[in-house]
């Protein structure tokens, strides 16, 4: 019952996706303004979902592996939530290990989790099984693309058969309509339909990567799912591919999400960002608040990090990072904030209790912050250390 | 930022119209680059793929690939020449003079001998200590690398390790010789970006304790903005633009370094238009009569297509490839997060 519902949800949503003029992409989000919590709203066409109605919606996610030798399993996803709506981009950040490509896998069903829902038009994906499960991914609704083109590509296949097997695969129309999706697809990605007949390797990076973008986008999903999709490129390149992701959420109203470790990538194009840490959510919120005024002492350490041309006044890396050795680590903080053995400010209370989701912002909720000292390690900043630039504290060090 | 004239230290690398073919000879990918390296100096490698900032530095390492090789030119380290000499001179220069790390550090470590192990062997066959006294120096090297409980890292293999640890291990190898010339070619590229600033921040040290010289590849023009005093903007296997660091960020004077800061990650956390060059650079090895930027130039005419570019001097130690210098206006990153929009032709 299940997936003939889905089915008839996918059928819907993809006839109501046309071709709708693309918005003008030229009308940058000012910064200081609330970004509104349908920012697809004005593309967005009128399918039978309301507009503010989440497209993805991720409830108390877990996911656990099992220890090589046996034993108690390792926890990689705890309480994770991650909402996406038609038409908008989430970006995902955190450090390696942090369980951002489980999440994206157990999004797409490569992961079982073993708590929580992964609902997408209000039903749980996560927990279809057998027949149903087939049904739904030959439905192509959610949609991957990998980091590395050159490697998710098969170098035997011909771009376009690669593009077009999944429909292959699913038995969609003749061999001629398929081949006619393949075509469409290459040039809703903006390559010339003659590179349906070259291999992966006589395309430059680019082009390849566009080539898996076809690949996802010809099965007319509602969900794509990024994964590091810009960091193999050159940074013009990497511009090209970003701006096809934004133009494709407007045309066709796709929920993105996009994981990446290039904070600034990111801050080009997505609405929302959801900070991880160890596999819980630390930080979540609008991407432009959440990057000037991070309120997680791990987000600040990130973009304290991230390395800048301008040499403007922020905090320095330094400033954020953990004064205690290493070895003081896990035992003392297991059990309390994830981040807690790295982190500055911590204090006896994030050893022994995990914090909640603070929300803050407007709408309320928008933003939740995961820390028991979200209001005051800022200060804390200020009394330590005379904030400077990271480039000249290391350029006058280097002197 | 350091001036030129804060640099009175002497030239440790000279690189004079080094040409590196690649396929067996029959296309050049590095044509004609000069520059040279002062001792202590960092000097920055930016460009796209391609661009022949890699096979430059395999150049002075003595390691290109099969079927690459330098053509035309000289690179003179320290009064010795390093083109074609016999693999027994390189013996005697890598590790103890010259030293590299890569992108990623795993591929350079043996994954079946603890890290520690691999230290030591350095430190026995290129500085003849014994057992013992390897094994002291490679601990004491390891908690000079930011790694804690190296006693511990020492025993532990590889894949113990993460990427940031391996890569520490790596620098600790490269420098366990005491070089003069280090060369980091994308270094931190892999690396988590709190793990990179740490990195950066070790490499700085080490620069700045032991008087090393770097030359830093990197394709994040950001990253060189932060670590590296002078840089060297390469397109299409040439040198398009050379100066302080700083100053060529400001103010650039070549054209394609103006797009690469236009696109480059500015540390904008605003939605902003995202720029990009237009067109792609010239095939490998293309043979142009004129400048090899300008299909995707906005300021290109008629002499810019007809003859070869000279990479011209400037004041303040600065040069670059562009007959038309004197004409154009460029913005730089001074002008802040807002400087990184409108451009002419290359942007949306």
């Amino acid at each position: 019952m299940t997936d003939t519902d889905l089915d008839a949800a996918g059928r819907a949503a993809s006839a109501a996706t046309p071709p709708t003029p693309p918005t003008p992409s030229t009308s940058p989000t000012p910064s200081t303004s609330p970004i509104p919590s349908t920012p697809s709203a004005p593309s967005t066409p009128s399918a039978s979902s309301t507009p503010s109605a989440p497209l993805l919606h991720v409830e108390e996610l877990g996911v656990s592996f099992a220890r090589p030798g046996g034993g108690r399993r390792i926890r990689v996803l705890d309480d994770v939530e991650l909402t996406v709506r038609p038409g908008e981009i989430v970006g995902v950040v955190g450090e390696t290990g942090s369980g951002k490509t489980t999440l994206a896998r157990a999004i797409a069903g490569l992961t079982t989790p073993d708590g929580g829902r992964v609902l997408l038009d209000d039903r749980d994906i996560a927990r279809l099984r057998g027949r149903a499960r087939r049904r739904f991914r030959r439905g192509g609704a959610i949609q991957f693309v990998f980091q590395d083109p050159l490697r998710s590509l098969d170098p035997e296949l011909t771009v376009g058969a690669s593009v077009g097997e999944g429909l292959a695969i699913a038995g969609v129309g003749s061999r001629a309509q398929r081949a006619e999706r393949v075509a469409g697809a290459l040039r809703q990605v903006g390559l010339d339909p003659a590179v349906a007949d070259r291999l992966p390797a006589q395309l430059s990076g680019g082009q390849r990567q566009r080539a898996s973008i076809a690949r996802a986008v010809v099965a007319d999903p509602r969900l794509l799912l990024c994964d590091e999709p810009v960091s193999a490129l050159d940074a013009s390149n990497r511009n090209h591919i970003l701006l096809l992701l934004d133009e494709l959420r407007r045309r066709l109203a796709l929920g993105i999400v996009v994981i990446s470790h290039d904070l600034s990538s990111l801050a080009g194009i997505a609405d929302r960002v959801v900070v991880l840490y160890r596999g819980r959510v630390v930080e979540a919120g609008p991407i432009a608040d959440v990057f000037t005024r991070p309120r997680h002492p791990y987000t600040a350490l990130l973009i304290a990090s991230a390395p800048d041309i301008h040499g403007r006044d922020r905090l320095a890396a330094a400033q954020l990072r953990s004064q205690r050795p290493d070895d003081d680590a896990t035992a003392r903080w297991a059990g309390g904030c994830v981040f807690a053995h790295r982190c500055r400010f911590a204090t006896d209370v994030c050893a022994q209790t995990p914090p909640s989701q603070d929300a803050a912002g407007r709408p309320a909720g928008d933003w939740t912050v995961a820390c028991h000292h979200t209001d005051t390690w800022r200060n804390q900043t200020a009394a330590t250390a005379t904030p400077t630039t990271a480039v000249t504290a290391r350029k006058e060090s280097s002197a | 930022m350091p001036e030129p004239t804060t640099h009175p230290a002497e030239v440790l690398l000279t690189i004079d119209g080094l040409r590196v073919t690649i396929a067996g000879g029959r296309t050049e990918a590095v044509r004609g680059v000069s520059f040279e390296v002062r001792r202590g100096e960092t000097v920055g490698i930016v460009g796209e793929s391609g661009s022949g900032k890699t096979l430059v530095c395999r150049s002075v390492l003595g390691v290109l690939a099969p079927g690459c090789a330098v053509s035309d030119g000289t690179i003179d380290f320290a009064g010795t020449s390093l083109v074609g000499i016999p693999r027994r001179a390189w013996d005697q220069l890598r590790g103890t003079r010259i030293a590299a790390v890569f992108q990623d550090p795993a591929s350079y470590l043996n994954p079946s001998v603890p890290v520690g192990h691999q230290l030591a062997e350095q430190l026995r066959v290129k500085l003849g200590r014994s057992r013992r006294d390897a094994r002291d120096a490679a601990v004491r090297l390891l908690a000079a690398m930011g790694l804690h409980e190296p006693a511990r890292v020492y025993r532990q293999y590889p894949y113990e390790l993460s990427g940031g640890m391996l890569q520490r291990v790596v620098l600790a190898i490269a420098v366990s010789g005491d070089p003069q010339l280090l060369i980091a070619d994308e270094a931190t590229t892999a690396l988590d970006v709190t793990i990179q600033a740490e990195v950066l921040e070790l490499l700085a040290g080490l620069r700045a304790d032991r008087g090393l010289a770097v030359i830093a590849v990197s394709h994040d023009l950001a990253v060189i903005a932060e670590f590296c005093d002078r840089v060297l903007v390469f397109y299409a296997g040439e040198i398009v633009e050379a100066g302080p660091t700083a100053a060529v960020l400001r103010a650039p004077r070549h054209p394609y370094t103006e797009a690469l800061l236009r696109v480059a990650s500015v540390g904008s956390w605003e939605r902003r238009n995202l720029a990009v060059i237009d067109g792609q650079p010239p095939a490998v090895g293309a043979t142009l009569p004129g400048c090899r930027f300008a299909d995707r130039c906005a300021f290109a005419t008629e002499q810019c297509r007809t003859r070869p570019i000279p990479l011209t001097e400037l004041a303040d130690g600065r040069a670059v490839r562009c007959v038309r210098v004197d004409e154009i206006a460029l913005s730089g990153a001074g002008a802040g997060a807002a400087g990184a929009g409108a451009g002419a032709g290359a942007s949306r």
